[in-house]
């Protein structure tokens, strides 16, 4: 198995600009208005006075148990060993939508031609690119590895993205452990209030029941 | 997720990415499994013990009503799932791209496959074969249809299509322990479509009102009562609404409403305090967007109604002789009861299916 790579978002960093998300659909070129591989969506808490926003920038998980993989028919879904991103061959995908219900993260995008889309952690440029790439560790090694445009563009450095062990190299301790709890390949981070520990959290709970 | 109450600090994931098409597919193939098994049940338990020409013309109403209703539902739930999909076409190919075999959509796949081939030929042959020539029954509509293509087409003398089809019917089917095998593997896979229609939701995990202790039993017991009623519509439209095969249908219906009916009361107590989602659901079905469809259209005109009705008119041939003065009201009841099961049996899954929410996720 290769080296795994991955996501690292930091909330208190987020200032909600939506950059991450419209780099990501120019470098994709995705179809207007309804497909979003990455979003950003802002949760409230509590009323004023006492009243908080975080932002939250979402997109795949590359889970590591990736339920849109499990339930998939085809097998157009795939968890890749090599570097640990989930890919969509849309050679194979019959736009059934199963896997849109199993994400836990809303990340399957399905756009006009009702085909599924998402992040690739941008293996290379376009819907359903990347199925058949070059490892990201290889392609790194080549130098010529992407870097997301989310994170490129993102204006805060909320955004990160690389090899796993170097992404956990710069999380909080208390990051990490959520990370080794629940492997998905995001690791989330926050230095002050704002934490979404619920985000992977919840998703445990779920499975447990 | 404009229809959810969206509360703080909670990250609401969208839904919605089946339609009405997978609602009418899913209530489709329960149906069609269902009238297969009343078929079967008709022609292999009540058929043999029928006494006296009216009960045969029933037993054998029913048998062919299934079989037909069976093929009719599985193919239009066939084709209003392909509709669904991006690439329908490339689905055809399944036999070589469905490769997960531990998806339940592929495992599905292949009990529609078994479960349409049989439920075709037990059709074919309840149709066709010479004992079948010149027999009476609003259920040999097919056979007539086929009948006038006969007379339309310009086939040379002494060709006759519903002739071939009947010395075809003759020849391949089985008789006694043989037909009974056939039976019982196209139950088998009729039981198939029936609870893998539940397997298939209750595989996402992130949906609570998709609750695999639950659903399963949901759909076990409305898949075989749509299919009874289905079948017994026919039935009754044939004339055969004061027979006994009608009254024992119609009993076994009011069984699996009454189990229907509880297990989806459990259902609802586990959604009342199951976490976010699982409230927002219970929301949606009990006073929301859904309240017409489900607690209205479902509970009380798809099962307490029909229960109720069924129940009166049982109680009074039991006891009274009203059912002999007032035939025509008695055949119209029966008639009501079956359609408000096939009602509330379609909006069962569409509740399901536009009431389902995801588990948020928690942003504390």
């Amino acid at each position: 198995m290769g080296e795994q790579w991955g996501f690292y978002f930091d909330p208190d960093s987020c200032m909600g600009c939506n950059a991450c998300a419209i780099a990501c659909k120019n470098r994709h070129d995705t179809d207007a208005g309804h497909v979003d591989w990455r979003r950003v969506e802002t949760v409230s808490e509590g009323e004023f006075p006492d009243y908080e926003e975080t932002n939250v920038s979402l997109s795949c998980m590359h889970c590591e148990d990736a339920p849109c993989e499990e339930v998939c028919p085809t097998g157009a879904i795939e968890k890749r060993e090599s570097d640990g991103i989930v890919t969509i061959d849309r050679e194979k995908c019959i736009g059934c939508g199963y896997c849109g219900w199993a994400c836990p993260y809303g990340a399957p995008q399905y756009g006009d031609d009702g085909l599924m889309q998402k992040c690739n952690l941008c293996l290379d440029k376009g819907p359903g690119s990347g199925a058949d790439a070059p490892s990201k560790n290889e392609q790194q090694a080549d130098g010529e590895a992407l870097e997301p445009a989310c994170v490129d563009e993102c204006v805060g450095d909320a955004l990160d993205a690389g090899p796993v062990g170097e992404l956990l190299d710069k999380a909080s301790q208390e990051a990490a452990e959520r990370f080794e709890q629940n492997r998905t390949n995001v690791i989330i981070d926050s230095t002050g209030e704002n934490s979404v520990t619920g985000m992977q959290g919840v998703r445990q709970a779920t499975e447990d029941s | 997720m404009s229809d959810i109450a969206t509360g703080s600090d909670l990250l609401w994931i969208a839904r919605g990415h089946w339609e009405i098409f997978i609602a009418t597919y899913l209530f489709l193939g329960g149906l069609s499994g269902g009238a297969y098994l009343t078929s079967v049940v008709s022609s292999e338990l009540f058929r043999p013990r029928a006494r006296g020409p009216d009960e045969i013309f029933a037993c054998e109403e029913t048998s062919r009503w299934g079989a037909i209703v069976g093929v009719l539902a599985i193919a239009v739930g066939g084709v209003a799932l392909l509709s669904h999909l991006g690439a329908p076409l490339r689905a055809l190919t399944f036999p070589v791209l469905f490769s997960n075999f531990g998806s339940w959509l592929v495992i599905g796949t292949w009990f529609i496959v078994l479960f349409a081939l049989f439920v075709t030929i037990e059709a074919f042959w309840l149709l066709f074969g010479e004992e079948h020539a010149g027999s009476e029954g609003l259920s040999y509509v097919p056979r007539w249809i086929v009948a006038r293509i006969d007379d339309a087409l310009p086939l040379p003398e002494g060709w006759s299509i519903v002739a071939a089809l009947d010395w075809l019917a003759d020849r391949l089917r089985p008789t006694g322990r043989a037909r009974r095998a056939v039976h019982a593997v196209g139950s088998v896979a009729a039981v198939g479509v029936i609870v893998y229609t539940a397997l298939l939701l209750t595989d996402v995990s992130v949906v609570p009102l998709w609750d695999r202790q639950y659903l399963p039993i949901v759909f076990l017991m409305s898949g075989p009562s749509t299919g009874i009623s289905a079948a017994l519509l026919g039935t009754v439209a044939s004339g055969g609404g004061l027979s006994r095969t009608n009254h024992l249908f119609c009993l076994a219906d009011d069984a699996l409403i009454a189990v229907e009916t509880v297990t989806l009361v459990g259902l609802l107590v586990a959604l009342s305090s199951g976490g976010p989602a699982a409230e927002q659901s219970y929301e949606l079905l009990l006073s929301g967007a859904y309240f017409p469809h489900f607690a209205v259209g479902v509970l009380a005109l798809g099962l307490v109604v029909p229960f109720g009705l069924s129940m009166t008119m049982t109680g009074l041939v039991r006891f009274t002789d009203v059912e002999h003065r007032w035939g025509s009201a008695f055949t119209g009841g029966f008639a009501l009861k079956y359609v408000l099961v096939l009602a509330g049996g379609f909006l069962l899954r569409y509740a399901l299916l536009f009431g389902a929410v995801k588990q948020p996720l928690g942003v504390p």
